[in-house]
């Protein structure tokens, strides 16, 4: 539970969606950002603007350190996690092309897949099983059947907290000469990324949830040689007479000034997720296994996604069997200072898949910061909603 | 009376690569000063590496060992005294 400047006191439990409060080193990142770097980087070369590049070069080494890129120009940054997977399947999908793709995925990957649909791009849905676990086999399968350009998954699901086995993934695609494409807003920080070893061929991450940045970056990763054609053209303080787009990476994905501050508050996330992102994620995981087994003592209440004991991220979704989710939510924020996030999450197919899509869910995201505390007082809570 | 003070500018595709070979330098500890590319460079990033002659040696063998690679190098000098 922590207090705001107004005097509140607000226990949140909504990490899923972005993660609060920014740890110091974030916020103060972004004002060194915004001060003694303000200026416009890779436009110029007066101090203020040398200062704002080098910040940029320190932030894409580091993140591309914490996720096991070993060259940092492969990692591009963009406005979000949506805007950067808007490039990595527009950028890589062509009518014609066929993609294979989960049936858990959130409206950034769902979205952008319809309109290519509409566009000529053949998308064909594997159904996972009602905890949103993709069978390999079946991704197989679906890909043997016709000539595939790209097989589309989520690391891990917004609502039902299942993990994907991107390796297998990874391998099936390659095998039939297909990319695979990754959202990685529910993975990066949450889990342990290692690009070099996962065969991701283009890796998207939020910079504000796991990662534990500001809202307004994320990251792309775009292995060697995977020509995705960049969606936006303008300037990037190179090769400024040609009115080609520059073909180097990251200049190539990066056209327009760049949202400095918020890169420095990521890279000041990314610092601390390197010195202490171990012990981090093994607190998130023990106050999600033990968020879930008891919540399952509630009656009437159904937990989403995999079972006590599997592995998942630390998001948790439930349904109450009378008390509907939107009530659920609203009652936690007014009586106990809860907040967590009711409804569909963005994701409609995760509650297709679930069977929750007529009714939504209450979503519960752990993250940094979390206490044992406060998944006593959430459970406690959720006893007397639910009561 | 005025002297001509040799000097080497590397320039660079991307602000990524000519700032990863100023770390280079630095690292290094080559003197060298960051300016904005020269116009008769040619169009590359704005940003590039001026390196007195005297360290010229001492830079490429920086530059080349961290892997830093420059798509422009042009010998200038400017007049002192």
């Amino acid at each position: 539970m922590r207090e705001l400047r107004t005097g509140r006191r607000i226990t949140y439990l909504d990490h899923a969606a972005t993660s609060w409060p920014k740890p110091e080193p974030v916020i103060e990142a972004v004002v060194h950002a915004m001060t003694d770097a303000g200026g416009n980087p890779g436009r110029s070369a007066h101090v203020l603007a040398l200062a704002a590049s080098r910040l940029i070069l320190e932030a894409r080494t580091d993140v591309a350190a914490l996720l096991g890129v070993p060259d940092a120009r492969d990692v591009a940054f963009m406005p979000g996690c949506t805007a950067g997977l808007n490039l990595a399947l527009k950028g890589l999908l062509r009518p014609g092309d066929r993609v294979v793709v989960g049936s858990t995925e959130h409206n950034a990957v769902s979205r952008p897949l319809h309109a290519l649909a509409q566009a000529g791009v053949r998308v064909d849905v594997v159904q996972t099983d009602s905890a949103g676990r993709i069978d390999p086999d079946a991704v197989e399968r679906s890909v043997a059947e016709a000539l595939t350009t790209a097989v589309v998954c989520q690391h891990a699901s917004n609502v039902l907290g299942t993990i994907q086995p991107v390796g297998d993934l990874a391998d099936i695609a390659h095998a039939a000469g297909a990319y695979l494409v990754v959202d990685g807003a529910q993975g990066a920080g949450h889990l342990k990324v290692n690009l070099a070893t996962l065969g991701a061929d283009a890796y998207v991450a939020s910079g504000h949830k796991g990662l534990l940045g500001p809202q307004g970056v994320g990251v792309l990763y775009l292995a060697p040689g995977v020509d995705a054609v960049e969606l936006t053209q303008g300037g990037g303080g190179s090769n400024s007479e040609d009115p080609v787009q520059p073909t180097a990476r990251p200049d190539r994905y990066e056209a327009g000034t760049p949202n400095t501050p918020g890169i420095a508050g990521l890279a000041a996330a990314v610092r601390l997720l390197m010195a202490e992102g171990d012990a981090i994620r093994a607190e998130e995981q023990r106050l999600v296994r033990m968020l879930h087994e008891q919540l399952l003592e509630i009656p009437g209440l159904r937990v989403l996604g995999p079972p006590p004991g599997e592995e998942r991220v630390p998001v948790l979704s439930v349904v109450h069997a009378r008390v509907a989710a939107d009530r659920i939510a609203f009652e936690l924020d007014a009586k106990y200072g809860i907040a967590v996030r009711a409804g569909l999450h963005c994701a409609p197919w995760a509650h297709e898949t679930a069977g929750t899509a007529g009714c939504g869910a209450v979503r519960f995201g752990v993250g940094y910061g979390v206490t044992q505390g406060d998944i006593e007082l959430a459970v406690q809570a959720m006893r007397e909603v639910c009561a | 009376m005025s002297q001509l003070a040799p000097f080497v500018v590397y320039a660079f595709a991307t602000t990524h690569d000519a700032l990863g070979a100023e770390r280079a330098l630095i690292a290094a500890g080559v003197s060298h000063t960051t300016i904005p590319t020269p116009a008769s460079i040619g169009v590359l990033c704005g940003i590039a590496l001026r390196v007195p002659e005297l360290s010229v040696a001492d830079a490429e063998a920086a530059l080349k060992s961290a892997g830093s690679v420059w798509t422009a190098r042009l010998e200038m000098s400017d007049r002192t005294g």
